[in-house]
């Protein structure tokens, strides 16, 4: 038999007048009996959702985190990303996961395959060239000896409505009931920043006889554009195109809100249902408020009023890449971190690109407040995986610590390859994303402070024109015939000099005409 | 200088006529060695564009469906007990071997053990027959030997004829004509030697408690007994979930009670399926079956029939799915559905679960050995009619599509499927039907998968437009003059003969 938990809180914090994030946490735990079994393989569950059991247990996950955002945390007005950035991905979706025996990415393929079945998500477009094994970025939760970890994300995939919908069917109070029912999703995807993860991990030690499985639902919710929406189903225009002397009621409505507080209502337009009962915590509201933090039930929620606070300046670190393209062939990748804080921090700086970007590794340098300086000297660990054309891409991580203080800037070239007709993205004059560099930042303790997305970076691949390839072929084909022509009349025809015969023939007609003509002139 | 120029032009068209004869033949290698750069090219070109297309047993494969109807014979044999010197078995003998040989069953009575069934006769003043256990009781009254062996065969062929019946129905698939539509003949779910059972409790919206159930107790209780009885048929993984805040039926007041009407059951089963999670293997269908217990506002729940009659056992079977059951139980009261709560439930899951691996006739709840052994007659029948059947379609689709590569494993699939086939028949001729149900699991298996193996599904399909747009540009300027020279060479050649035969003539005296 086995024993299970169920947990849900919400966490709401306001970042300025105008701007919410709002969390939603879903915890849900099982464990066994029996030791040295694990709960997935068990048969019988009544909170923990089965198809997640089935699948862990199918393909020998010992854990296995899942993070889907879109949008741009706006490190400058947000400030710190919440939880550390623990549990936010970078662009797209992220996976990752710790197979008990799985060296040849047989059960890794499995589990994506079948996590896009669960996720309504395209996970099935993880393969070998975009999986990775970082080996300094992501230590599990528990070490798991001879585990193997595989890393994929995909920036380039959108994050919808219909990757919501399932994530609610794994719950047990769906959005019937709980905090799960102030969430809509039309509302969730019209906000500036937002992103939910799955982690399942095993929650005291090593063994897998004790697991939990949180989910994560984050948004940072822009106020005023959700109040121009409010009991309407079509937007206004925005607050921008509108002029004081054309202060039209009908076109320009703009939402009031008010600059003291928000309410649930402002950031959902709803009110909660009854709490799940089978949580088995009684205050489910956080609400962020200065220093502390005011906890609420779910019946008070209509009430509750956000107070708004100004986000305090304590990043850890910041980051920020770029992307120079030199001509369709060549490029260069720039990342410029910044420690601010007085003590050093250790970095593990995580890049990885499709194998048709070429990292040059030689080209590598990195500035320390606009000096150059010995690279070898500067890097305490290097991993790097080269590519291999169609197999593999380039992974890159790098662990240096950073003086406090400090501006850092990690350069290096890459050259972009052309690719085979049929391996072009669709619509791939849009270019392709490249993957956020992850950057997880240590202490002197060697814990982990927080972990960090770069953008995602949209890169233009050399693109022929699509219908190349048919021009090529009749081009060629030409000049083929064309040679043959020549080379065969050359080698089986016999060439007789003719003048004698011209000269014997009656002048042709246009000749005649021409000698007339030149008479007349002449004349 | 008129004359002269004649004579020139002459001369020309002379020379050119008449060229001499090692320019002669150095255009003629020239023209030769254009050939054979061709010739030789295409090996290159057939090497370069060529697909693995390995050859299949095409007629093995196509004569599969008319091999099982000859081959697949069940022989189940019978003893008569205390038959003193065998006459009556010599009587039942002789009428067994004038009856006609019906489709695939032959029945043996023989003098000795070991037998499959016992005949047990009783003398009675009414006549019927049951089985009971392994044997086959026939109550009589007593009649004379000859007169009591045609009853004796009458009455195996009246206990055999539902199971006959179903073979010979699964036959039908091969002939050209519609499947009759027998409700029974649909409800049976796709064979598989492995099931995965999913038994879901489905708590209604309107429920806020938290509803739990002693599952694993009801399954060791009620359950297993009949799970280990199947476990020769097919492996039956059961599993168990629940989920709460279901969107409840649509239910109606009908005499103090909420009735679901007939035509709203598939809005049901639609809400449901959602919340019902299939089986990671694809080789692994899944039973559903599902306890519902609907909103405290909505008690009682029954559900209709088409007559608009309410069903007593509340609930509905679908075939090849499962069932959903609907319990009406009071939440406020408790919270725990303990294991005698589910005893009916489960006697009504068991019933399905025959139903649905195809008892039909027999509303049972629990196996006997004979229907054990006509489960597995059934499934014999079915894997193997399933693997000549797929290997026909197989044949079909192999030479229906000229451009599909046949990578050697499929080959090796199909050569696994047939030496199967054969096994299990052997087997059933030495009436052993465990083995033959193993060879011909192995036979279906196999067979499913050299038919969906990924490589049949990326075909090399290359429209006929691209390959014209593509060849035509490149053959066509240098095939014509090839072509041209050749015919003229050709005519050069004959012409050449014939002046040459005429020159060489002896002219006439």
């Amino acid at each position: 038999t086995i024993d299970e938990t169920y947990d849900e809180s919400l966490f709401i914090k306001s970042f300025s007048s105008r701007y919410s994030y709002v969390s939603f946490a879903f915890e849900i735990g099982a464990s066994t009996d029996s030791t040295h079994s694990s709960v997935f393989s068990e048969s019988s569950f009544s909170l923990f959702p089965l198809s997640i059991a089935r699948v862990m247990d199918e393909c020998q996950v010992s854990e296995l985190h899942i993070r889907a955002t879109r949008g741009r945390w706006d490190y400058e007005n947000w400030k710190e990303s919440p939880d550390n950035g623990f549990y936010s991905g970078g662009l797209g979706f992220e996976v990752w996961a710790f197979m008990a025996n799985d060296p040849s990415m047989k059960y890794w393929l499995k589990l994506t395959n079948q996590l896009s079945g669960l996720l309504c998500a395209s996970l099935n477009y993880i393969d070998s060239s975009n999986t990775y094994q970082p080996q300094l970025s992501y230590p599990g939760s528990f070490s798991f000896s001879n585990n193997t970890q595989y890393f994929a994300s995909l920036p380039q995939e959108d994050v919808c409505t219909e990757n919501l919908s399932p994530l609610f069917k794994l719950l047990p109070c769906k959005r019937k009931a709980g905090i799960a029912s102030l969430l809509d999703s039309h509302l969730f995807f019209d906000t500036d920043w937002h992103s939910f993860s799955i982690d399942v991990y095993p929650s005291e030690n090593q063994s897998l006889a004790s697991v939990k499985m949180g989910i994560i639902i984050q948004a940072v919710v822009d106020v005023e554009r959700n109040g121009r929406r409010k009991g309407k189903t079509t937007f206004q225009p925005p607050s921008e195109y509108c002029h004081d002397e054309d202060m039209d009621s009908l076109h320009c409505l703009m939402s009031g809100y008010s600059t003291e507080h928000h309410t649930v209502d402002d950031l959902f337009h709803k009110v909660p249902k009854e709490r799940c009962l089978l949580s088995s915590t009684f205050s489910d509201v956080f609400v962020s408020n200065g220093d502390k933090i005011d906890t609420f039930s779910l019946d008070e929620a209509a009430n509750i009023q956000i107070p708004i606070q100004s986000t305090s300046d304590n990043h850890t670190v910041t980051v920020d890449r770029s992307l120079s393209n030199d001509g369709n062939h060549w490029g260069s990748l720039s990342s410029t971190i910044y420690n601010p804080s007085s003590s050093p921090r250790t970095i593990v700086y995580f890049e990885k690109f499709p194998w048709f970007v070429r990292v040059y590794l030689h080209t590598l340098t990195i500035t320390l407040n606009g000096t150059r300086i010995n690279t070898k000297d500067f890097i305490e660990k290097l991993y790097y995986q080269p590519l291999r054309d169609r197999k593999a891409g380039t992974m890159m991580e790098i662990q240096f610590s950073i003086p406090p203080h400090t501006n850092l800037i990690v350069h290096f070239n890459v050259e972009k390859t052309p690719l085979r007709l049929d391996e072009y993205p669709p619509d791939a004059n849009r270019g392709y994303n490249l993957p956020p560099a992850i950057i997880s930042v240590f202490d002197e303790n060697n814990t982990k402070l927080c972990s960090l997305r770069t953008a995602a970076l949209l890169m233009f691949i050399p693109t022929p024109d699509f219908s190349m390839p048919y021009n090529v072929i009749i081009f060629t084909s030409t000049v083929i015939a064309l040679t043959f022509g020549g080379i065969f009349n050359l080698l089986t025809r016999r060439f007789v000099p003719q003048q004698s015969k011209f000269q014997n023939r009656q002048p042709s007609m246009l000749q005649r005409l021409k000698e007339k003509i030149f008479h007349k002139k002449r004349g | 200088m008129d004359s002269g120029l004649k004579s020139d032009s002459h001369e020309v068209e002379r020379s050119n006529f008449q060229l001499n004869k090692p320019e002669k033949s150095l255009k003629r290698y020239a023209l030769l060695s254009f050939y054979v750069i061709i010739l030789l090219a295409i090996p290159v070109w057939w090497k370069t564009t060529h697909y693995e297309r390995s050859s299949l047993p095409f007629e093995d494969m196509e004569n599969a469906p008319s091999t099982v109807q000859t081959h697949l014979r069940f022989s189940p044999t019978f003893r008569i007990l205390d038959d003193k010197g065998n006459n009556l078995t010599k009587e039942v003998q002789k009428v067994l071997e004038a009856e006609p040989q019906i489709y695939s069953y032959n029945l043996k009575v023989l003098e000795d053990d070991p037998v499959d069934y016992r005949i047990v006769l009783r003398e009675s003043t009414d006549l019927q027959w049951f089985w009971d256990e392994n044997n086959f009781i026939i109550d009589t009254p007593s009649k004379g030997p000859s007169e009591l062996a045609i009853l004796i065969v009458n009455c195996l062929w009246e206990a055999f004829s539902p199971q006959v019946m179903e073979v010979w129905s699964k036959f039908t698939r091969f002939s050209s004509t519609v499947e009759p539509s027998r409700a029974e003949t649909k409800r049976t779910v796709q064979f598989s030697p492995q099931y995965r059972v999913l038994l879901s409790l489905l708590v209604g919206e309107g429920n806020h408690e938290p509803i739990n159930w002693d599952i694993e107790n009801a399954i060791q209780k009620y359950f297993n007994p009949l799970i280990e009885q199947l476990a020769s048929l097919a492996k039956l993984n059961i599993e168990t979930q629940i989920q709460y805040f279901v969107e409840d039926a649509e239910a109606y007041i009908k005499d103090d009670k909420f009735c679901t009407k007939h035509a709203d059951l598939p809005n049901l089963v639609n809400n449901f399926e959602k919340y019902l999670s299939f089986s990671p293997h694809i080789r692994e269908p899944t039973i559903h079956f599902v306890l519902y217990v609907p909103s405290p506002q909505i008690q009682p729940l029954w559900l209709e029939n088409e007559d608009s009659n309410i069903i007593p056992t509340n609930s509905m079977l679908l075939p090849q799915w499962g069932s959903i059951t609907t319990i009406n139980f009071n939440v406020t009261e408790k919270k725990l559905l303990h294991d005698v709560d589910l005893k009916d439930y489960f006697r009504v899951i068991s019933r399905d679960l025959l139903l649905l691996l195809g008892i039909n006739d027999v509303p049972v709840s629990s196996l006997s050995a004979t229907l054990a052994d006509r489960l597995l007659r059934q499934r014999i029948a079915e894997s193997c009619i399933e693997a000549s059947d797929t290997l026909q379609n197989l044949a079909k689709l192999v030479h229906s599509m000229q451009s599909m590569a046949v990578p050697k494993e499929i080959q090796m699939y199909v050569k696994d499927t047939l030496l199967s086939l054969d096994m299990a028949y052997k087997a059933l001729s030495q009436n052993n039907l465990n083995e033959a149900l193993s060879y011909s699991n192995n036979a279906f298996s196999k067979s499913q998968e050299a038919l969906f193996h990924p490589s049949m599904v990326t075909t090399i399909y290359f429209p006929d437009e691209s390959k014209y747009g593509i060849y035509a540009p490149l053959f066509a300027p240098i095939l014509i003059p090839l072509l041209i020279s050749f015919i003229k060479e050709v005519k050069d050649m004959l012409r050449e003969r014939k002046l040459h035969r005429v020159a060489n003539v002896p002219k006439p005296n």
